[in-house]
């Protein structure tokens, strides 16, 4: 009875404990979930009311706030109210697995207002998750086909290359004719002008000694040339002058001939060696779809590869600030994850670079310790902003492989006019049309095999540029009828290789459609390819060299014209001479 | 003298009267900290064991639970249990390394291994180094703890009660209530 009398108020104490513990189960449940979370993930929950309902095992919580200390600048998700089933049985193993979870009203990666409470940001280092949109480096696909294609916008771009050395070389010839000429030609009218001066200075003593103001400038002296001498002296210097000026005539001739001569020559080499400038489909399609479909690819291999970046980094996070000691695991033990969640819905939304998103969805088998999953994470999104997105993405990190799945399915949206190929060769545009998207990514690893579907509807395409070696404005307006009635372009691309180096190979139907009009306007319109760029650049040689004829040959013309005149002299000189001689004036 | 050996109010005469005057006897004893000095070093001993458990323990309620329902001293407990609970972090450091040692003992794995399959066990959080070295610290103290409790104990007890008989409001309790 003593015993009793002792142990019953301790039994009552005991009871009033349980009581205790009973009333605030909600607040204690609450607060164990937010401790276990922590301790396990590292983030906080914070949690304005819980209420439970008739069931242990079934929770409402409001106002639910769940940060991350080592993303300080946004919170990962808020929800106005959460549902939440627990695993009793696993709760007895003290796991907390929670079956299902439904998050109402949610905002995911909202920008954080509130300071973490209880120096929660203190000892974390934090990770930056750039959520602002800006540009992810883009990937720099290789292929076969790629460089196949840039190979052919080269060799089109330089369709002189294979006589450009013997152009330059003419070039230069003639230049340098020009400048020798020009020289010679000053000489010669230099020359020629002191001869007809000469003569004329001779006239014109000639005529004063007939009046008898002076001597006869031919009156032979002891100290001066017999007439006939100087006549002689004059004639061969007139002669040289004319003989000096004569090879131009001949050099512009022979000039002439060697252009026709590599005219022929560099029209036979066309003809011979030129290979009409046809489209293949592969080429086709790499050319005009490539750089989009390159785009596109890099723009989803960047933000997969980023977010597996980040979640890489949570993974190696070490928590060890958040609880004291280590938890050992024991050999042989399967230790599921602590904290898992089985399946979780959510309706909610959330702001990318400005752009607001709305999610719904669910996540099946999210964890604090993927690598002790028994199942990988599924995780279906309906993502609705200004296009329609349904993703669903498989992450299997079990025994620490790195082993991802993505498919994404964008039903027709719009899509805005664009650019497509290569605009200093073949550049096409489009108007507005509808963009519909497939793809399937899978990464083990770092390797990527990745396929995407492009479907693009009432798509018309207009050539706006054609290079002249394809055949010009005249190919281009040909092929611009037959292009006006595609509407309908499907493109798939397939990505295989590391993420240092992915392949990306293209594939689509439009690609033959687009090479066979163009190779069937081309053949109609063959003859104005290479021989029209060869025959261009020959003209502007011709007119190069016609031009120095004229300038040239202008001045030589000049200097002979002053010949002639000193040869008017000179006649008339001699008869003078004649005339005084018979007159017994002269000897 | 103890404060049970002092007379009582006057016996009530109906049995809900006895049995509420063995209530408020029974608490008073249970906190007032006038046990034998087995029951008071009992309490010091569990609670320095209930202290010394990271609170994340299932452990350590198991620890207060027989605190309150043994006979143990409660008072004790309580003063040595929040005594401990600060002393307890300060032996991480060497709490880490003996429990280490302990929970990677190869010829342990599979006993603990078991145990941790076992339901509510795994609330016990054996498989953390601090958990088990700071329980292994305590169970280590338990009988040098007992030893000097109970000697100082012994030597204060008459000056305790003397201060407790002398002091106004504990005569007051002991009149009104116990």
């Amino acid at each position: 009875m003593k015993l009793l009398s002792a142990l019953l108020p301790r039994v009552i104490i005991f009871a009033l404990l349980l009581l205790l513990v009973w009333l605030n189960l909600p607040q204690l449940a609450a607060r164990y979930m937010a401790d276990e979370i922590r301790r396990e993930t590292g983030t906080v929950l914070n949690v304005a009311e819980t209420t439970r309902t008739n069931q242990l095992d079934r929770w409402y919580l409001k106002s639910i706030d769940w940060v991350d200390p080592r993303l300080p600048s946004f919170n990962l998700v808020q929800a106005e109210e959460a549902f939440l089933k627990i695993s009793a049985d696993a709760l007895w193993r003290r796991q907390l697995i929670i079956e299902q979870l439904q998050l109402t009203q949610s905002r995911l990666a909202t920008p954080r207002t509130i300071p973490l409470d209880e120096g929660a940001a203190d000892e974390v280092s934090t990770i930056n998750v750039d959520l602002t949109g800006s540009p992810l480096p883009r990937i720099q696909f290789a292929s076969p086909a790629k460089a196949a294609a840039q190979a052919w916008i080269d060799r089109i771009g330089q369709p002189s290359s294979t006589y450009q050395r013997e152009v330059a070389a003419l070039q230069k010839k003639l230049v340098e004719f020009e400048k020798q000429w020009s020289t010679r030609a000053t000489e010669a009218a230099h020359r020629a002008l002191t001869v007809k001066q000469e003569l004329e200075n001779i006239e014109r003593a000639n005529s004063e000694q007939a009046l008898g103001n002076v001597p006869n400038p031919l009156r032979n002296s002891s100290n001066e040339p017999s007439p006939a001498a100087r006549f002689a002296s004059l004639r061969n210097e007139k002669r040289t002058i004319e003989n000096s000026l004569k090879p131009f005539q001949q050099e512009v001739a022979i000039l002439q001939v060697e252009l026709e001569r590599f005219r022929g020559e560099v029209l036979r080499s066309i003809e011979k060696t030129q290979v009409p400038e046809t489209l293949d489909p592969d080429l086709a399609n790499q050319l005009i779809l490539g750089p989009a479909m390159s785009e596109l690819a890099s723009q989803w291999i960047n933000w997969i590869e980023h977010f597996r970046e980040v979640a890489g980094k949570f993974e190696r996070v070490d928590l060890a600030p958040f609880t004291r000691g280590r938890n050992v695991v024991f050999r042989g033990m399967v230790q599921p994850p602590a904290f898992h969640i089985e399946s979780m819905e959510l309706s909610g939304a959330t702001v990318v670079a400005g752009q607001r998103i709305g999610l719904a969805g669910s996540v099946q088998n999210l964890s604090s310790d993927p690598r002790r999953q028994t199942e990988p994470t599924l995780i279906k999104l309906r993502a609705q902003a200004k296009e329609h997105l349904l993703i669903e993405a498989s992450i299997d990190r079990r025994q620490g492989q790195m082993h991802d799945t993505l498919t994404v399915n964008c039903p027709a949206s719009p899509l805005d006019g664009l650019q497509w190929g290569s605009p200093q060769v073949l550049g096409l545009e489009s108007g507005p049309a509808t963009m519909q998207t497939d793809a399937t990514f899978t990464f083990h690893g770092d390797e990527i095999d990745g396929q995407i579907t492009v479907t693009y509807g009432d798509l018309v395409f207009l050539v706006n540029q054609l290079h002249e070696m394809l055949g010009g404005q005249n190919v281009q307006l040909l092929l611009n009828h037959e292009l006006a009635s595609q509407n309908q372009v499907v493109a798939r691309a397939t990505v295989r290789g590391t993420r240092q180096q992915p392949q990306l190979t293209l594939q689509s139907e439009w690609g033959s459609r687009f090479a066979s009009h163009y190779n069937r306007i081309q053949s109609a319109a063959s003859g104005m390819l290479g021989r029209q760029q060869a025959e261009k650049i020959l003209n502007e040689l011709e007119r190069e060299l016609d031009r120095i004829r004229m300038s040239t040959g202008g001045k030589v013309e000049q200097v002979t014209q002053q010949l002639n005149e000193g040869s008017q002299v000179f006649a008339r000189l001699e008869a003078w001479e004649q005339e005084q001689v018979k007159a017994g004036r002269l000897r | 003298m103890s404060i049970s050996t002092m007379p009582a109010a006057e016996p009530s005469i109906s049995g809900l009267s006895r049995f509420r005057d063995s209530l408020t006897r029974g608490f008073t004893h249970s906190v007032s900290g006038f046990d034998s000095e087995h029951r008071v070093t009992m309490g010091i001993v569990l609670g320095m064991l209930a202290g010394l458990m990271p609170k994340d323990s299932l452990l350590a309620y198991v620890f207060i639970g027989l605190l309150v329902l043994s006979l143990a001293n409660m008072l004790a407990g309580v003063v040595s249990l929040i005594v401990f609970s600060y002393v307890g972090p300060l032996l991480d450091q060497w709490s880490d390394s003996l429990g280490y040692s302990v929970l990677t003992q190869p010829a342990l794995q599979n006993v603990l291994a078991g145990m941790m399959q076992m339901p509510l066990l795994p609330w016990m959080r054996l498989d953390n180094t601090v958990v088990m070295g700071n329980f292994l610290i305590g169970l280590a103290l338990v009988y040098p703890m007992y030893w000097i409790g109970f000697r100082c104990y012994s030597r204060i007890k008459p000056n305790l009660i003397r201060w407790f008989a002398a002091n106004r409001s504990t005569r007051w309790l002991v009149r009104n209530i116990g």
